[in-house]
């Protein structure tokens, strides 16, 4: 019985409720917009979207293989105005950022795999999450950054492509 | 069954296609400023009008959040991440580093793009709940608002995240 009534609150009335509680933030102007995190099956996101008076307008998800790299929902994210958040970043793509191609590739923009990964994040129109401690790379992240605001173009279009296929990206393509 | 495996993998390359195109073309026609709300990015720097940013993640930063936040803010930082979840955030660290920042720098609390979460019971320390966890949901939602907002020293939030526990996200996707 217990079981039950936890399972029917949890698959009915907290999503309803919680939604409900959220907007009302919104409304009051002590919230201007609405995500979610770790949300990774793409009905369930679309529907979120399509229920919602106030529509999310952030998605935070670890951007790695497991999840396909989220590709369908970032096109959606891109197609209605959300933010595509990630993290764990430079963690879950650890292996693809240490090879010679990457090295090579950061190398010859005079950046690091780090800020590398997070302008490749940024050029496909998302942003990444930086959690560093380390003073040298708070400023890197923030040069990259920088230089992309003020229009810079760090990839072609072959150079895009050429850093999906080492993330392992294109393989689901 | 190899066969079989042949043809899942044929539609998975089927389906996405498409996607790698678009892609691309964000990434050539940088269409960022098409996908930023308005409501964020009103009568703010370029940064924010172009919708490229880097997020500063605190999670896992215990006592030295604080430090951390403002150093990072200092640097250049100015959207920050957190979340109402004592187990892996010190969100009044957040708080704390972000004002101290802005005081320095003098910037204005607009200058500063806030986002928190809201994280169900589920996904808190059972010792270190920051809502009353007998209260009913609405209760719990209102309350971990208002200690954000106590914690963040603000009156608004740029943003709230709905925080769904990975270790069984799949239930909590069905949230909202």
């Amino acid at each position: 019985m217990f079981n039950f009534m936890h399972a029917f609150i949890s698959s009915f009335v907290f999503p309803f409720v919680c939604r409900r509680k959220f907007e009302t933030f919104v409304d009051s102007g002590k919230v201007k917009v609405l995500g979610i995190s770790n949300c990774y099956d793409f009905n369930t996101f679309v529907n979120l979207y399509n229920q919602a008076r106030h529509k999310p307008k952030v998605l935070q998800n670890r951007f790695y293989s497991d999840s396909h790299f989220d590709v369908n929902l970032r096109n959606f994210c891109r197609e209605n105005g959300i933010k595509y958040q990630s993290f764990w970043t430079l963690t879950a793509n650890r292996s693809a950022l240490a090879t010679k191609e990457a090295h090579v590739l950061a190398q010859s923009k005079g950046l690091s795999t780090a800020t590398l990964m997070y302008a490749f994040m940024m050029a496909l129109g998302h942003t990444p999450l930086s959690g560093t401690t380390n003073g040298q790379h708070m400023h890197e992240d923030v040069d990259v950054m920088e230089r992309i605001v003020n229009g810079e173009k760090f990839f072609g279009e072959e150079e895009m492509n050429y850093m999906s296929n080492l993330l392992g990206i294109s393989q689901y393509m | 069954m190899a066969c079989c495996m042949f043809v899942i993998s044929q539609e998975v390359t089927a389906g996405l296609g498409s996607s790698h195109h678009r892609d691309r073309a964000a990434a050539l026609n940088m269409g960022l400023g098409a996908s930023v709300d308005s409501s964020i990015t009103d009568g703010r720097s370029p940064m924010w009008e172009s919708g490229v940013h880097i997020l500063y993640g605190t999670a896992w930063k215990k006592e030295h959040t604080a430090r951390l936040v403002e150093e990072a803010v200092t640097a250049g930082f100015r959207y920050i991440d957190t979340a109402c979840q004592p187990k892996h955030y010190n969100e009044a660290g957040v708080g704390e580093g972000w004002t101290s920042a802005a005081k320095k720098l003098g910037l204005d609390r607009s200058e500063i793009y806030l986002q928190t979460k809201f994280t169900p019971i589920d996904g808190q320390d059972p010792n270190r709940v920051p809502y009353d966890r007998t209260a009913s949901l609405e209760i719990q939602v209102e309350q971990s608002l208002v200690r954000s907002l106590e914690n963040l020293k603000t009156d608004y939030l740029d943003a709230l995240v709905l925080h769904s526990p990975l270790r069984n996200y799949e239930r909590t996707l069905e949230v909202w």
